[in-house]
């Protein structure tokens, strides 16, 4: 022990240390100086996030997001909506219409990244959003959440590379998938039934996608089944078996090799076409199984909502295995209508 | 707010008592925190709590969402500490749906909790002696060296404060070379920090004469109180959940368990102290022992999580104490059926009126300064 | 209030300052706000954060935590407002002397965030008292409290002397209404004449998208 006070004296030995210390410091940093924060903004590191925005690739039509509304039901606070785009027939078009997140409500806690299966919500790193209005400022829309493929990989380059080796990978192999199929010696799963029949020709205003276009095969198939619905004019919005039963046989589809079957049996399955309305899908599974009927009546956007692809949980409720009928959340209650009514027919409600 | 004010005492001297409410907004009770005091000239004679000035409905929005969307609200529990907050709360629930943790994601648990617990110690001793008068220095200090943590959590999870890192089954992101660098740098400059910050305040005459003898709380007072976490241990009840469960990986490694021994503010100060050093010794060993491998279970699925019937108790030695979380699993399996967390702080709260009986009111606040409570934590 | 911009420069050029009084004033206020110390819950710590070393809120004058509100000019809502809470922030503000601003920090204060389903919740401080500047984040980094504070300064160098402004008006309500728990909510559950959410919300569609 020493003097009284000396206690007091170390103290301010220690202060008067850091105080000095400070100024020689800018080097090094390791007193951590002040960040002259306007003009000279402290580096964020790579995780760092704060809110999401939309991933698109090239252009903003060609976003990523099909609308399949999981992070929506996924996300802890609820600030996202969104409502699938359709066309003026109602038909589903993979792509939202209304895509809003109220970030005065967002906990930034990046669920809806971790939960999304195309990898098209990611996390923003710009923090400067402070504004006046509460209302009209703080509600990001489809157009302020949209950002392109080069912004995510010039904020996050690890892991927007990562994401980019493996969409790349998944359509290579989707595109392999596509070309071998018409050669194919029915590698079919046993569950598998026989193709439905398939159209005898293609509609007269085809339009058809030239091979050295530069699209991705995920964006080709998107494209031809747009295309082909554009191009179709027969059936009306398609719920009413009546009209189910007017149009068969001259329902057009769109050519097989645009349609992403993925463990399809040789032929595909015609019907698993994000780009064909209900009806029109549902014709096509007219003389098949349980389970495809099923499946005809998904949204085909394998977006692993209810846990499955679209085949798995078709075989799943045929099988007996999963009771629920309103986990397809792309389909909304138009799918869950339609399951309801198979099952029904089927005697298995 | 005196709501009594003694008349003119009439034949003999007496005083009346006044009742002085502290409280909601004070700059010393931590958060959205009420006392209701009542005092004799100068000293406490009643002291009684009131709470619930930030209840945000924790437990009951949690039996409303899945598994895996409770853990971001865990951040906002003790928002200091989300780590162990995260922790406590995965460990229930994998004890509760048996998943097995790879050792990596145990490794990196323990690292970033014993981050956790020099962050939270060093800056709350940054604001006991705030609340004692050291305006500023001690708290900015603290601060500073918070900053450097949260750096590491920044580039490990994304956030600086709600870090929403772990997952049922490991943890959420892997901790690569260049953060564990920074880690060890972290764990090898704090120790200089540390005692910087004693040689500022340990031996300090106005801390010694402020925190002595006051504040004191008994061992059986906090064994039957069943107080934890530091506020027992410098009463001398020698209980650390990381020793007594050996949860996670904790069994490994070599450390002590440091008790005080008169149970005052001065004590509760100093166990913090050495709390730090003994974190920085099992921080040490396990970063240097970090094995390879999968940092997450590779089985335990993100959505439709679901969890077989049955309840379960998980808890952790977060920095305020025991923090721990029982649920309940229902058919349905994925959401809590109940949810029920047990806070450290709001339990090591219920002693308060009795340390403070016959102390003057300025010591109110350092003894509330000296029980750590984080109001997300007291009211959830 | 018109001034000839070509001669102001010409006289800076030598040397000579000449400002209109109002900008002064402004110059004076922007740069002197003095926060209340009052906390709530997370976003408190990121405040404090803010006002220490590594980020400074001293270089914006506003470093000042007063911890009563008879001196303070601008309240920060940093946190959750609970229903028990908010009869004494609406207290609180009404001590304040005007000018007063309120920032709205994090999405707690702004629409009850994350916690916006709770019973207990406030879904928004702006149901009772006048927001000026909105921050999200859950909690919001230093830097956006910052920045926010720099946005309020911009708004004050925006405010004209003598007119359009609450304070100057001669029936202006310096006492914002307290309200009282009712037997489900708050009473009333919001002060109409401070919140006026929007009556209609259209849907932004992907032909706008296109258009950008």
């Amino acid at each position: 022990m020493g003097f009284l006070g000396k206690g007091l004296f170390q103290g301010m030995a220690v202060t008067a240390r850091n105080f000095v210390g400070t100024y020689f410091d800018r080097g090094t940093r390791e007193k951590l100086v002040t960040y002259q924060y306007p003009e000279e903004k402290p580096p964020l590191p790579e995780n760092s996030r704060s809110f999401p925005f939309l991933v698109y690739d090239g252009t903003p039509d060609a976003m990523r997001c099909v609308a399949c509304k999981i992070c929506e039901t996924e996300c802890p606070p609820q600030c996202i909506y969104i409502v699938m785009d359709r066309d003026e027939k109602g038909k589903p078009q993979q792509r939202p219409k209304v895509f809003d997140i109220d970030i005065s409500v967002c906990m930034q806690c990046q669920i809806c990244v971790e939960v999304c299966p195309f990898e098209a919500i990611k996390m923003d790193n710009d923090y400067e959003k402070s504004q006046y209005g509460r209302f009209d400022d703080l509600i990001e829309h489809l157009p302020d959440l949209l950002k392109s493929n080069e912004y995510y990989n010039e904020i996050k380059p690890t892991e927007a590379k990562a994401v980019d080796a493996k969409l790349k990978a998944e359509a290579e192999k989707k595109a392999k998938k596509g070309t071998s199929k018409p050669a194919a010696a029915a590698p079919a799963k046993p569950a598998a039934p026989a193709p439905a029949p398939k159209p005898a020709t293609a509609p007269a205003g085809k339009i058809t996608i030239p091979e050295d276009a530069p699209f991705t095969a995920e964006q080709r198939a998107w494209l031809a089944g747009f295309l082909s619905a554009g191009g179709v004019a027969t059936s009306g919005t398609g719920v009413s078996p009546v009209a189910v039963a007017e149009t068969t046989g001259e329902t057009p589809v769109p050519l097989p090799e645009a349609t992403p079957a993925a463990e399809a049996p040789a032929g595909g399955w015609p019907w698993h076409d994000p780009g064909l309305g209900m009806s029109q899908r549902m014709d096509l599974v007219k003389a098949a199984p349980l389970a495809d009927k099923l499946m005809a009546a998904m949204a085909q956007t394998d977006c692993h909502a209810c846990g499955y692809d679209c085949r798995g949980y078709a075989d799943a409720i045929a099988a007996g295995s999963e009771t629920d009928l309103s986990l397809c959340l792309p389909g909304e209650a138009e799918t869950a209508k339609k399951l309801e009514e198979l099952m029904k027919e089927a005697g298995k409600l | 707010m005196i709501q009594q004010i003694s008349p003119i005492p009439t034949g003999m001297i007496e005083t009346q008592t006044i009742e002085v409410s502290i409280g909601p907004q004070h700059p010393s009770t931590h958060g959205v925190f009420r006392m209701d005091a009542v005092l004799d000239g100068e000293t406490v004679v009643g002291l009684k709590p009131v709470m619930g000035y930030l209840h945000r409905n924790h437990e009951q929005l949690a039996e409303r969402m899945t598994w895996l969307a409770s853990i971001p609200y865990t951040d906002r529990l003790d928002y200091f500490n989300s780590m162990t907050n995260n922790w406590a709360l995965c460990l229930s629930v994998e004890k509760l749906a048996g998943i097995k943790v790879p050792e990596r994601a145990e490794y990196i648990r323990v690292i970033v909790s014993e981050l956790t617990r020099i962050l939270n110690h060093s800056c709350v001793i940054g604001f006991m002696l705030q609340d004692l008068g050291a305006w500023g220095t001690p708290l900015l200090y603290a601060f500073r060296e918070r900053e450097k943590i949260l750096d590491l959590f920044e580039s490990l999870s994304g956030a600086r404060m709600m870090c929403n890192y772990m997952r049922f089954g490991g943890v959420r992101v892997d901790m690569t070379d260049a953060m564990v660098a920074q880690a060890k740098d972290i764990v090898a400059k704090f120790p200089r920090f540390l005692d910087e910050f004693e040689q500022l305040l340990s031996n300090n005459e106005v801390l010694l004469a402020r925190c002595q003898k006051v504040g004191i709380l008994p061992k059986e007072l906090a064994i039957n109180a069943s107080i934890s976490g530091p506020m027992a241990r410098a009463s001398g009840v020698d209980y650390d959940i990381r020793k007594v469960d050996k949860y996670g990986v904790y069994g490994r490694f070599d450390f002590r368990v440091p008790l005080g021994e008169v149970g005052d503010v001065y004590d509760r100060y100093y166990i913090r102290v050495l709390e730090m050093r003994e974190s920085i010794k099992i921080l040490n060993q396990a970063l240097r022992d970090l094995p390879a491998g999968a940092f997450v279970a590779p089985e335990v699925k993100l959505r439709n999580f679901k969890i077989p019937p049955g309840d379960g108790y998980g808890r952790v030695e977060a920095p305020k104490g025991e923090l721990g979380f029982y649920l309940v699993s229902d058919e349905g399996g994925k959401m809590p059926y109940r949810y029920h967390c047990r806070p450290p702080s709001f339990i090591n709260l219920t002693t308060l009126e009795d340390m403070c009986l016959g102390h003057k009111v300025a010591d109110v606040v350092i003894i509330l300064g000296s029980v750590d409570i984080v109001l997300g934590e007291v009211d959830r | 209030m018109a001034y000839d911009e070509g001669l102001k420069s010409e006289l800076q050029k030598s040397g000579i300052f000449v400002l209109p009084f109002e900008q002064l004033y402004n110059w004076g206020r922007k740069n002197s706000i003095w926060p209340l110390q009052f906390g709530l819950a997370c976003c408190a710590i990121e405040m404090i954060a803010s006002a220490a070393s590594r980020y400074d809120l001293a270089r914006f004058g506003a470093e000042v935590f007063r911890a009563t509100p008879r001196q303070a000019d601008l309240m920060i809502v940093a946190g959750t407002v609970t229903k028990k809470m908010l009869p004494q922030v609406v207290r609180l503000f009404n001590q304040m002397p005007e000018p007063k601003y309120v920032i709205a920090m994090g999405a707690c204060a702004i629409s009850g965030g994350p916690f916006k389903d709770g019973y207990n919740v406030l879904k928004g401080v702006d149901r009772f008292i006048p927001v000026d500047v909105h921050i999200p984040g859950c909690p919001p980094r230093p830097e956006a409290l910052i920045h926010a504070i720099m946005t309020l300064q911009r708004k004050i160098a925006g405010q004209t002397l003598g007119q359009d402004q609450r304070w100057y008006e001669k029936s202006a309500t310096t006492e914002f209404p307290i309200p009282a728990f009712g037997a489900h909510d708050l009473e009333p559950p919001a002060n109409r004449e401070v919140w006026q959410p929007p009556r209609n919300y259209t849907d932004v569609t992907i032909a706008e998208v296109l258009k950008k």
